[in-house]
C-alpha cells in the first residue's frame, strides 16, 4: 500500500483523495498543501501550494465537473480556492471574511452546485456559492457561540425533487435547492442542523442536537441515501454519537461505543457507500465501525501507525 | 494590622458602592469572602490570594500552596467568631488555613476523610466549628474542627459522586447534597438514609441552595438548563413549585440574601452575564425573565458573592455589592442600587432574615502578614515544621521568590485595577491598557507608567500609603554623563486632586553634586505644580525630566494636549542614549521592602522573553504583548489533529499519523506536549507509576480530561479554562507556562520520579493507504459484470445471480435467483400469474429484501434491484421487442421513450398500430371466471378489434400500468366479466416496486451511479441513471440539467473564445431562428451555440438532438439554460 513518510515538516491535519482516487491532497501545520499523484502503489509529489499564513486545517476537492479545484481552510482565517489547469496550480479565489481560524471547508455534493461551507472559530459558518462567470456570493450566519469546529453537508436526497420539478416545469426554483441542509459542530457542545431557506437566502436552524459534554470536534453526515439519515459527531468528551433520522421524525441519538474512547476524538469519516465510519483520536489510532443487521455498531478494523 | 495608619471602616470603604475591576493573572478557580466583607480570597493552583477590597491596588497576600489539582472550592468561614478561617480543597483533602498565622505556616488543619476529589465545602450557618464537605467518592462528610482528625459524620449516596452540599440556613439539623440528578436531604440526627430524595433534573445538578426565608425551600440548578424551586415541607416533592427554563446550562442559582430573589449564573452562554430574577410566589414554568442582568465580563462568570454592610437595627439598613469572578480573569465589584434591591421585594421595614453569623465581624483585612511573621524564633519555626507536615513553602523557595522582581509584579497588578466608570465595559484597548492617559488616581498612573518606561525601576510602591521609590539613570553627572538617581516620592492622600504637591526626595549620591540635586528638586516641584493645578498626575513628566531633561516649559495645557505630546516624546526617548543602558547593568539591586510588605510574590523569573522586553527600550507593543493583563479576544481554535482518516472513493482509507518517539513511554507524568499546548495538554500515563507520582498524574490530568468522569461537569469546566488559557496565543501565556513547569520541576525534583517532558514527542508524520474494500458491500467486480438492461428482468436477474455466486456473494446471488422467479409473470401449470400482490411479490418479499440490503448499507444491490424491478425496464423491453430495435444482450442506449401511457382503469399501454399491440386477456380455461386473486391469461390469440384501444396522455394521473410482456408474436386481449375484475385487476398488476417510494429508488440509483462513476464505470453509471428519468423528464430535460451545469461555468476557466469579439456576435444569434438573443437563452457547453429557449424547445420536439448549426454536437444533452 502507498505510504508517504514525512511529507510535511509538521503535523498533518488532513489528507484527502480526489473523486477518482488519483490525487491526494495533504495539508499541515507547516502552512503548505501538497498534491500527490497516486498510481497504484507509487506516488509522486506534483505540487506544493503555499500562501497560507498559518496551519492549514482542512482541504476539500470539488466535484470534477467543476474542474480540478481544491479548497483549503487555515488558521490564518482564510479559505483559498486552488485550481489546476494543464498542470499549473493557481490560487483563484480567497475568502477572508472570518475573524478567526477557519477550521473546516467542505464542498457540497455536486447536485447542490458549487457550494463551499466554511466553519470558523469566530462562531460563524459561511457558505460560498461560485456562480457563473466567476462571481462568488457568500452567506454567513452565526452558528456556535464560542467557535465552529466542523461542518458537513447532507447528501442530496432526491426526495421528490427531480420528479416534482419536472412536473411543475419550473426551471427557476432549482430541483435540489429545496432540501439543502448542513450540520455543524462547535464549542458550545451542540450539533446543529441548518436548512437552506430560499426565501430568506440564508440557512435557518432546524434542529439542535444536545448530547456531548465537551466541544464537538467533528461532524459528518453520511453520504448514503438510505431510509435513515446518519450523522456522526466526535467530541472532546471522548465519545462519538451517531444521530439517525427516519423520514422527518426526530433525531435519535446512539453512542457509537457505550464506554468512552481512550482519548478525545478528532475526526469521523463515512465511506462513500456502505456507511463504514472511520474514527480517529488523540491516541493516534483509527478504528472502523460498521452497523450490523441488528442496528448495533461493531468495530470492524483498527489502524495504528 | 492596618496599612499606612489610615483607619478604615466599612462605611468609608472607597470601593463599596463603586464599580471596580481587578485583573488577576492567575488561574483562579474559586473565590470566597470574609465575614466582614473586606477581603476576598481567590484560590488557584498556586495557592490562595487574599485581596483587600478596600485597597485593591496592593498586591494580594499570597499563601503559597502549589498543587497540581484545581481548587474546586474555597470557603471563608462566615462566622464573625472565626474570621480567620479559610478552607480550600486540594483533591481529596481540605486545607483549613488560619490567616492570622504567617503565610508560610498558615495551614492549621488538613481534613482528610475523602477518597477522591472534594467538590464542595459548606460551613454550618450556626455552628462556627462545623462544616460539611462532599466529594466525587459519593460521600458527604461532616467535620467538627474541634476534632479535625476524622469526620464527625458521614452520609453517602453510594451511586453517584456528590456535586454540592449545603446546610439548611434555618434548621441546623438539615443538610442537602446533590448527586448527579438527585438531591438528598439528610437529617444529622437520623443517620444513614436521606429523609427525602428529590429526582430533580434530567441532567447533572450543579448547584443547590436553601432559602434564607423559608426553612423547607430550596433551589436547584442543572446542566439541563433549568432552575427549579422546591418545597419539601409537606411531602416529598415530585414536581417543583416553580421552574425557570434558561437557554444555557446553569452553574449556580442562589437565593439572594435580600428580598425574595434568585441569582442565576450560567455555566456557559447567557451572554457571560449573571441574572437576577424575582422569585416572588410564582408557580409553574417560566422562561428566564431577569429583573437585572449584570453584564460586563467577556467570558463566563465563575463565581459570585454578596458583600454587604449594615445590619439589623430597627430597620434593615443593609447595602449590598455583588462580586464576580470570571474566566476572563477579572474580579469585578458591582454596586447594587436600591432599585435592584426593590425589584426583588426587599422590604427594609421587615427584619425577616435571621441574624447573619457574619454580623459583628471586625472590619479588618487579612491581607497583611501577621507581625510576628518573620520574626519567629527558630525554635518555634522548627516546631512548626515538625508538627505541620503541610508547611507550604520550603524556605529556600521563599528566599528565591523574595529576590524576584517585586516592582514589576506590583506595576502589573496596578495596571489591572480599574475603578469607577472605567471598570465598565470597554476602555481597554487590545493591549490591555487605556488609550486615554488621564489617570484618576495614583494606582492607575503608576500602572500606566510601567509600560512607558521600562528603564525606570520602581523599587517600592505602596499606593495606599502614597509611597513610591524609583531609580533610573539620567544625564546628571559631570559633562552630562549618565548617573544613577534614586527618587523617593510621597504622595498626598487625595493626589492628584486637592492641590497638595507630592514630596520629592533625591537620595544623596556622590555622583550628583548637591547643587545639581537642588536644581532637580526645584524643577520637579515646578512640574508637579503645573500638573496638580489641573489635577493631573505629574509622575510621567517628572520621569521625563529626570531621564531627558524635559522641563516644565514643554508642557502647555492650553494648547497642546498632554496625550499628543506623549506620543512625540516617545520618539524622542528612543534616541536617548540613556535608555540604551539597562539599569540592571549596574549590578545594583536595591530592594527596600518595609516589614509590612513582606508578602511573597508568585515567581516570575527573568527568562529570555522577559529580559528582552526590559532591555528593548520603549518598545510599547512588544512590552504590552508580554504584559500579563493583555486582554485578548478568545481564540477558540481547537488544536489541529495529528492523526486522522478519510475515505477515498473506492474503499481506500487514507490514514495520517503523527509519528511518535517510543521513548515517550518512559517519561513519567505532567507531560505537557509543549508543541501541542495550544490545545492538547496531554498527559501520558504509563502504568508503572509510583503512588506519589500517580497522584500527580491524576491531578494534572484534570486539566487534560483523563479523569473527566471523576469530576463530571466540573472537570470539563476546568478543562475548558485550561484550554482557554492555553491557547490565548499570547507570549505571556507561554512564559507563565514555562514557569509552571520550572516550578513543578523544582518542587517535584526532590520527590524524584518526575521528569518534564519537553518538545520531543513529535518526530514526523506518515500518510498511508489502507484497503478496506472488504468492508464495503458495493463491489466493483460485480458492477463490471452485472447487467441491468437489454433483457427481461428475469434473465438479467439470472445473469446477475451467476455473477454474484461466482464472486462468492451467496446472499446476493440467492436474492437475484428469487427475483428472477417472481419476476416471471407466468406459471407453468395453470396459466399466468402476476406476483405483485402476492406475499412473494412486493407485499412482503421485495420489501424484505430491500430492508435487508438497506441494513447492510448495500447500495449496489439496492440500486440494482430498483433498476431491475422497475417497470421502466419492462416498458423498455416491451417497446424494444416490438420495434425489434434491440437484441438481448446489447446495452441499451436509445433515447428516452417519448410516449407516456397511463391507465386509469383498464386503459392499456399501447404504441404503434393496433395490430401489433399486446393486450392482456382475462379468461379462464373453461371460460368461467376465475378466483379474483388469480387472473389467468390466455395464450390463445383472440382477435378482437372491439377492445377500446386508448392512447392517453393524461398527466393528472400517473399510475403507470405495469405489464409484463414476454414476446409471443401476437396477443389478443379479451375482457370477460370485466366488471368483476375491475378492482382486482389493478391490484394484480401491482409493480414490484412501490411507486410511492419511487423517490427512494431514485436516490439509490443516483448514489450508485455516483459510485460507479468514481470507479470509472461511466457507461454503467449512465445506465443506472437512465432509470431515474421518466419520459416526462426528457421533455423538460434542460431544466433538470441546468442546475448541474450553470455552476460549472463559475469555476471552469472561462473559454477565451467567449470574449473574442467575432464569436461574441455569433454567439448572440440564435442558431435556430437567426435572430439575436436577448434574455433567456439555451446554450451548449461544448459548441457554445445558443438558442432562444423557445427555439430550443421547438427544435428538440422535432426529435433531433443535434445542434441546429450542424456542428454535430449533441446539444440537447449538454445544454444549459441561462438568462
Amino acid at each position: 500500500m502507498v505510504s508517504i513518510n514525512n511529507a510535511h515538516d509538521d503535523l498533518i491535519h488532513d489528507a484527502v483523495l480526489d473523486y477518482y482516487g488519483k490525487r491526494l491532497a495533504t495539508c499541515s501545520s507547516d502552512k503548505t498543501i501538497k498534491i500527490f499523484e497516486i498510481d497504484g502503489e507509487s506516488h509522486k509529489l506534483v505540487e506544493t501550494l503555499r500562501g497560507h499564513d498559518g496551519p492549514v486545517w482542512q482541504v476539500s476537492w470539488a466535484h470534477p465537473k467543476f474542474g480540478v479545484i481544491l479548497a483549503s481552510a487555515s488558521y490564518d482565517g482564510k479559505v483559498f480556492i486552488w485550481r489546476e489547469d494543464n498542470g499549473v496550480w493557481t490560487n483563484i479565489a480567497q475568502h477572508s471574511i472570518h475573524q478567526a481560524s477557519v477550521n473546516s471547508a467542505i464542498w457540497a455534493p455536486q447536485e447542490y452546485s458549487a457550494l463551499l461551507a466554511c466553519a470558523s472559530s469566530d462562531g460563524k459558518v459561511s457558505v460560498l456559492e461560485f456562480k457563473d462567470g466567476g462571481k462568488i456570493e457568500s452567506i454567513d450566519f452565526p452558528a456556535h457561540e464560542i467557535g465552529v469546529n466542523s461542518v458537513s453537508w447532507s447528501p442530496p436526497s432526491v426526495s421528490g425533487s427531480l420528479v416534482q420539478t419536472s412536473i411543475t416545469g419550473s426551471s427557476k426554483s432549482s430541483p435540489t435547492h429545496n432540501n439543502i441542509r448542513i450540520v455543524t459542530g462547535g464549542c458550545d457542545n451542540f450539533v446543529k442542523i441548518w436548512k437552506y431557506d430560499a426565501d430568506a437566502n440564508n440557512y435557518v436552524l432546524e434542529e439542535t442536537l444536545d448530547g456531548h459534554t465537551d466541544w464537538v470536534r467533528d461532524v459528518a453526515w453520511s453520504p448514503s441515501v438510505l431510509s435513515k439519515s446518519y450523522i456522526a459527531s466526535a467530541s472532546q468528551d471522548k465519545t462519538v454519537i451517531i444521530w439517525t433520522q427516519e423520514g422527518t421524525k426526530s433525531w435519535k441519538k446512539k453512542l457509537l461505543r457505550e464506554d468512552a474512547f481512550p482519548d478525545i476524538i478528532w475526526r469521523v469519516s463515512w465511506s462513500l457507500s456502505g456507511n463504514v465510519l472511520a474514527v480517529s483520536g488523540g491516541d493516534n489510532k483509527i478504528t472502523l465501525w460498521k452497523e450490523n443487521i441488528n442496528g448495533d455498531w461493531e468495530q470492524s478494523g483498527e489502524v495504528e501507525e | 494590622m492596618e496599612k499606612a495608619g489610615r483607619k478604615r471602616t466599612v462605611s468609608n470603604s472607597m470601593t463599596f458602592g463603586n464599580t471596580l475591576s481587578v485583573r488577576v493573572d492567575e488561574d483562579v478557580s474559586a473565590m470566597s469572602i470574609s465575614p466582614s466583607g473586606r477581603d476576598v480570597v481567590l484560590a488557584s493552583k498556586q495557592g490562595l490570594f487574599v485581596v483587600d477590597l478596600d485597597d485593591p491596588f496592593s498586591l494580594p497576600r499570597w499563601l503559597y500552596h502549589k498543587t497540581s489539582w484545581e481548587v474546586a472550592d474555597v470557603q471563608w468561614s462566615p462566622h464573625a467568631s472565626r474570621p480567620y478561617w479559610v478552607v480550600s480543597t486540594s483533591n481529596q483533602k481540605a486545607m483549613v488555613w488560619n490567616l492570622s498565622l504567617p503565610s508560610a505556616n498558615a495551614v492549621e488543619h488538613v481534613l482528610h476523610g475523602h477518597f477522591r476529589a472534594i467538590t464542595d465545602i459548606n460551613f454550618h450557618p450556626q455552628h462556627p466549628d462545623v462544616l460539611a464537605t462532599c466529594s466525587v467518592d459519593t460521600y458527604v462528610l461532616n467535620w467538627d474542627l474541634r476534632d479535625p482528625s476524622k469526620p464527625s459524620q458521614l452520609f453517602s449516596d453510594w451511586i453517584s459522586g456528590a456535586s454540592q452540599v449545603k446546610w439548611n440556613r434555618i434548621n441546623p439539623n438539615i443538610l442537602a447534597s446533590s448527586h448527579d440528578r438527585r438531591v438528598h436531604l439528610w437529617d444529622i440526627r437520623k443517620g444513614s438514609v436521606p429523609f427525602c430524595t428529590i429526582n430533580a433534573h434530567s441532567r447533572k445538578i450543579n448547584g443547590i441552595n436553601f432559602s434564607f426565608l423559608e426553612e423547607t425551600q430550596l433551589v436547584t440548578c442543572s446542566s439541563d438548563g433549568t432552575v427549579k424551586f422546591w418545597d419539601y415541607g409537606k411531602e416529598i416533592p415530585q414536581e417543583p413549585n416553580f421552574t425557570i427554563n434558561t437557554e444555557f446550562p446553569v452553574w449556580r442559582a442562589r437565593y439572594t440574601p435580600f428580598g425574595n430573589g434568585c441569582v442565576i449564573m450560567p455555566l456557559r452562554g447567557g451572554n457571560n452575564s449573571v441574572f437576577l430574577v424575582d422569585r416572588g410566589d410564582k408557580r409553574g414554568i417560566s422562561k428566564l425573565n431577569p429583573v437585572y442582568e449584570f453584564n460586563a465580563h467577556t467570558e463566563p462568570v465563575h463565581e459570585f458573592l454578596w458583600r454587604s454592610r449594615g445590619g439589623y437595627n430597627e430597620i434593615d439598613d443593609r447595602e449590598f455589592q455583588l462580586i464576580t469572578w470570571s474566566k476572563d480573569h477579572d474580579l469585578r465589584l458591582w454596586p447594587v442600587s436600591e432599585d435592584i434591591l426593590q425589584s426583588v421585594h426587599f422590604d427594609r421595614s421587615k427584619c425577616s432574615n435571621p441574624i447573619s453569623s457574619r454580623y459583628g465581624a471586625p472590619y479588618i483585612s487579612y491581607w497583611s502578614e501577621p507581625l510576628h511573621g518573620f520574626s519567629m524564633s527558630p525554635q518555634y519555626k522548627s516546631f512548626l515544621n515538625n508538627t505541620n507536615r503541610y508547611m507550604s513553602v520550603p524556605s529556600a523557595l521563599v528566599n528565591r521568590q523574595r529576590k524576584l522582581n517585586l516592582q514589576e509584579r506590583q506595576l502589573r497588578w496596578l495596571q489591572g485595577v480599574r475603578m469607577g466608570n472605567r471598570a465598565g465595559i470597554g476602555g481597554l484597548d487590545m493591549f490591555g491598557y487605556y488609550d486615554s492617559e488621564i489617570c484618576f488616581n495614583l494606582g492607575e498612573e503608576l500602572g500606566a507608567l510601567a509600560n512607558k518606561f521600562p528603564k525606570v525601576r520602581f523599587e517600592k510602591i505602596n499606593v495606599s500609603a502614597g509611597i513610591c521609590i524609583m531609580s533610573m539613570i539620567g544625564p546628571w553627572g559631570e559633562n552630562g554623563d549618565g548617573v544613577f538617581i534614586r527618587l523617593n516620592i510621597s504622595f498626598p492622600p487625595m493626589y492628584p486632586q486637592g492641590g497638595t504637591l507630592p514630596e520629592f526626595n533625591i537620595e544623596e549620591s556622590l555622583s550628583i553634586s548637591e547643587e545639581e540635586q537642588l536644581k532637580i528638586k526645584k524643577e520637579l516641584i515646578k512640574i508637579a505644580e503645573k500638573f496638580i493645578s489641573v489635577e493631573r498626575g505629574c509622575l510621567e513628566a517628572c520621569i521625563r525630566f529626570l531621564l531627558d531633561q524635559v522641563t516644565s516649559d514643554e508642557y502647555n495645557f492650553e494648547s497642546v494636549e498632554q496625550d499628543n505630546l506623549n506620543e512625540e516624546n516617545i520618539e524622542l526617548f528612543n534616541d536617548s542614549k540613556y535608555l540604551e543602558n539597562s539599569i540592571s547593568d549596574n549590578g545594583d539591586e536595591p530592594l527596600s521592602i518595609s516589614s509590612d510588605e513582606e508578602y511573597i510574590i508568585p515567581e516570575f523569573e527573568d527568562d529570555e522573553n522577559n529580559g528582552r522586553t526590559r532591555v528593548d527600550g520603549v518598545a510599547q507593543n512588544d512590552f504590552s504583548l508580554s504584559s500579563p493583563i493583555a486582554r485578548t479576544v478568545l481564540d477558540s481554535t481547537p488544536f489541529g489533529l495529528g492523526c486522522g482518516a478519510r475515505w477515498g472513493p473506492d474503499g481506500d482509507l487514507v490514514c495520517f499519523f503523527e509519528k511518535k518517539e517510543r521513548k515517550e513511554e518512559t517519561y513519567n507524568d505532567i507531560g505537557i506536549h509543549k508543541r501541542n499546548d495550544r490545545f492538547r495538554l496531554r498527559v501520558s500515563r504509563p502504568i508503572h507509576l509510583g503512588t506519589n507520582t500517580s497522584n500527580h498524574g491524576e491531578g494534572s490530568s484534570s486539566s487534560d480530561s483523563e479523569s473527566g468522569s471523576d469530576y463530571g461537569d466540573d472537570a470539563s469546566k476546568w478543562i475548558l479554562t485550561e484550554r482557554f488559557k492555553d491557547h490565548m496565543g499570547f507570549k505571556q501565556r507561554t512564559i507563565s507556562e514555562n514557569h509552571k513547569s520550572v516550578n513543578e520541576s523544582s518542587i517535584n525534583g526532590g520527590g524524584g520520579g518526575t521528569e518534564i517532558q519537553s518538545d520531543t514527542s513529535y518526530v514526523g508524520n506518515v500518510v498511508t493507504f489502507k484497503d478496506y474494500r472488504h468492508l464495503i458491500p458495493s463491489r466493483r467486480e460485480l458492477a463490471l459484470e452485472y447487467k441491468i438492461m437489454g433483457d427481461t428482468t428475469e434473465n438479467l436477474a439470472k445473469h446477475n445471480a451467476k455473477i454474484a455466486a461466482k464472486y462468492g456473494y451467496f446472499d446476493v446471488a440467492d436474492c437475484w435467483r428469487l427475483l428472477s422467479m417472481i419476476d416471471s409473470p407466468f406459471l407453468n401449470s395453470d396459466g399466468h400469474y402476476f406476483w405483485g400482490s402476492h406475499p412473494f411479490g412486493r407485499q412482503w418479499m421485495v420489501s424484505t429484501m430491500f430492508n435487508y440490503f438497506e441494513k447492510q448499507h448495500n447500495v449496489q444491490m439496492l440500486a440494482n434491484m430498483s433498476c431491475l424491478l422497475s417497470d421502466w425496464l419492462r416498458r423498455k423491453v416491451g417497446e424494444a421487442e416490438k420495434g425489434c430495435q434491440l437484441t438481448p444482450g446489447i446495452r441499451l442506449l436509445t433515447p428516452f421513450p417519448k410516449a407516456i401511457i397511463t391507465s386509469q382503469t383498464r386503459e392499456i399501454y399501447e404504441k404503434g398500430d393496433g395490430l401489433n399491440s399486446y393486450r392482456p386477456s382475462v379468461k379462464s380455461h373453461d371460460g368461467r371466471v376465475t378466483q379474483p386473486s388469480s387472473i389467468v391469461y390466455s395464450d390463445s390469440i383472440v382477435e378482437n378489434h372491439n377492445v377500446n384501444l386508448n392512447h392517453t396522455t393524461s398527466n393528472s394521473n400517473l399510475i403507470h400500468a405495469n405489464y409484463n410482456y414476454r414476446a409471443p408474436p401476437r396477443l389478443k386481449v379479451e375482457f370477460l366479466n370485466e366488471d368483476l375484475f375491475e378492482t382486482q385487476q389493478k391490484q394484480n398488476y401491482l409493480p414490484l416496486l412501490d411507486p410511492s417510494k419511487e423517490n427512494k429508488y431514485q436516490a439509490y440509483r443516483s448514489q450508485y451511479a455516483q459510485v460507479l462513476f468514481t470507479w470509472g464505470l461511466n457507461m454503467e453509471s449512465l445506465e443506472v441513471m437512465k432509470y431515474n428519468y421518466s419520459p416526462l423528464d426528457h421533455e423538460l430535460g434542460p431544466s433538470v440539467f441546468s442546475e448541474h451545469y450553470s455552476a460549472a461555468i463559475g469555476l471552469r476557466p472561462v473559454p477565451s473564445r467567449l470574449f473574442e469579439r467575432k464569436n461574441y456576435i455569433l454567439l448572440r444569434q440564435c442558431n435556430f431562428c437567426g435572430l439575436s438573443v436577448k434574455g433567456r437563452f439555451t446554450t451548449c457547453t461544448k459548441c457554445e451555440h445558443i438558442y432562444h429557449v423557445g427555439c430550443a424547445e421547438e427544435w428538440c420536439t422535432e426529435g433531433v438532438d443535434e445542434c441546429s448549426s450542424g456542428c454535430g454536437c449533441h446539444c440537447l444533452l449538454d445544454s444549459v439554460t441561462a438568462s
